[in-house]
């Protein structure tokens, strides 16, 4: 394949997210500019810390005053449902080049993470590794681009209301994928159940609980699902003789 | 309100700190690799984990919406269902995040 066409394809699966990314980054440079820090805090911000609730939620507390540490744990818990994301890519980041490997882990977030599992490899491996780091950069780069606007021009930038219902979308369509995939829905429903459970419970972390719930629940369902078919194998007749 | 040389040092750090951060989490699970790939549960696990992920995720963008007043997050429910009812017929991505955001759009722009 051509990288030129390999490169569109990238791109035309990136549009919703830069549709979503993009203002969100200007309003992030809107705000980065408003607390007066130095504007090309806010980009590099954006380059390298590249979570987008981790980085309003750094400004917010240092707003508040709040120390070092706190900043750092809130973020580190807040960013922790990343780690859950890498062990989707094992075999298909394996053949990648180092340092599209090392990219790709890093740019591992919700969005790069939702459109890659969307996305079935492609048919050779060299051509795969293009896609995805076309991919990754791209979304990362609307992130930055936002930010840069927003910080430098986002008192000029009228707000189009209600951009970010393409990610919930974009979710919703990759789950019924996964769903129609798989045909099991028991997975969803743990999920569901540890996702209102959590709300109750600790609703600021409810994504993070969620998902160890939901692993820890797997976990228990998927030991007994194991055992019930150990034993059933062993249950089975005889086949009939083969005239 | 301008910040000191000292605040924009101090958000530096934190910078540097949170970038350190992102790549501890985010490597992780490629540094305990070994532990997914043994077959046995957390292999069965590590399958499943994606749905549940993209599942909750779902939920964690539509937190701020407010379902006990007035819009009661019916404009959110009806570019979901869109999107579902236009994916699963067409099985094309694009089209149904396309015409769900522009309805979307356009409930809570001129609608309300």
């Amino acid at each position: 394949m051509w990288h030129k066409k390999i490169f569109l394809k990238a791109f035309t699966l990136s549009i919703p997210i830069c549709i979503a990314y993009l203002p969100l980054g200007v309003v992030f440079g809107l705000v980065f500019e408003n607390e007066g820090y130095y504007w090309l805090l806010g980009p590099v911000m954006s380059l390298l810390v590249y979570g987008g609730a981790v980085q309003f939620l750094t400004l917010s507390m240092l707003d508040q005053g709040q120390g070092t540490i706190q900043i750092l744990i809130a973020c580190f818990l807040l960013a922790v449902r990343n780690l859950f994301y890498g062990s989707a890519f094992f075999t298909r980041f394996s053949t990648f080049s180092k340092l599209t490997r090392i990219y790709m882990i890093f740019a591992l977030v919700d969005a790069t993470y939702a459109l890659l599992l969307a996305t079935p490899s492609l048919k050779t491996k060299k051509d795969d590794e293009k896609f995805c780091i076309y991919l990754g950069l791209l979304i990362h780069v609307y992130w930055i681009v936002g930010t840069v606007i927003g910080a430098m021009f986002g008192n000029l930038i009228p707000e189009i209301h209600g951009l970010n219902i393409v990610l919930p979308v974009l979710f919703l369509i990759i789950t019924l994928e996964h769903y129609t995939k798989s045909k099991k829905l028991w997975p969803f429903a743990i999920a569901m159940l540890a996702w209102f459970f959590m709300q109750y419970m600790l609703p600021s972390y409810a994504l993070v609980g969620a998902i160890v719930i939901s692993s820890l629940t797997a976990i228990v369902i998927l030991k007994l699902i194991n055992k019930t078919d150990a034993k059933n194998i062993n249950n089975l007749e005889p086949p009939d003789k083969i005239i | 309100m301008t910040m000191t040389y000292a605040s924009n040092l101090h958000l530096l750090l934190i910078i540097a700190l949170l970038f350190f951060s992102a790549i501890l989490v985010r490597f992780f699970p490629f540094w305990v690799k070994s532990w997914f790939e043994r077959p046995g549960v957390i292999k069965q696990v590590g399958a499943i984990l994606p749905s549940i992920i993209m599942f909750l995720l779902i939920f964690h963008n539509l937190e701020n919406v407010v379902w006990v007043e007035a819009p009661y997050g019916i404009p959110e429910v009806i570019a979901l269902s869109c999107a579902a009812v236009l994916y699963l017929w067409r099985k094309n991505l694009l089209l149904a995040l396309v015409v769900s955001t522009g309805l979307y759009l356009a409930i809570v722009n001129y609608l309300i």
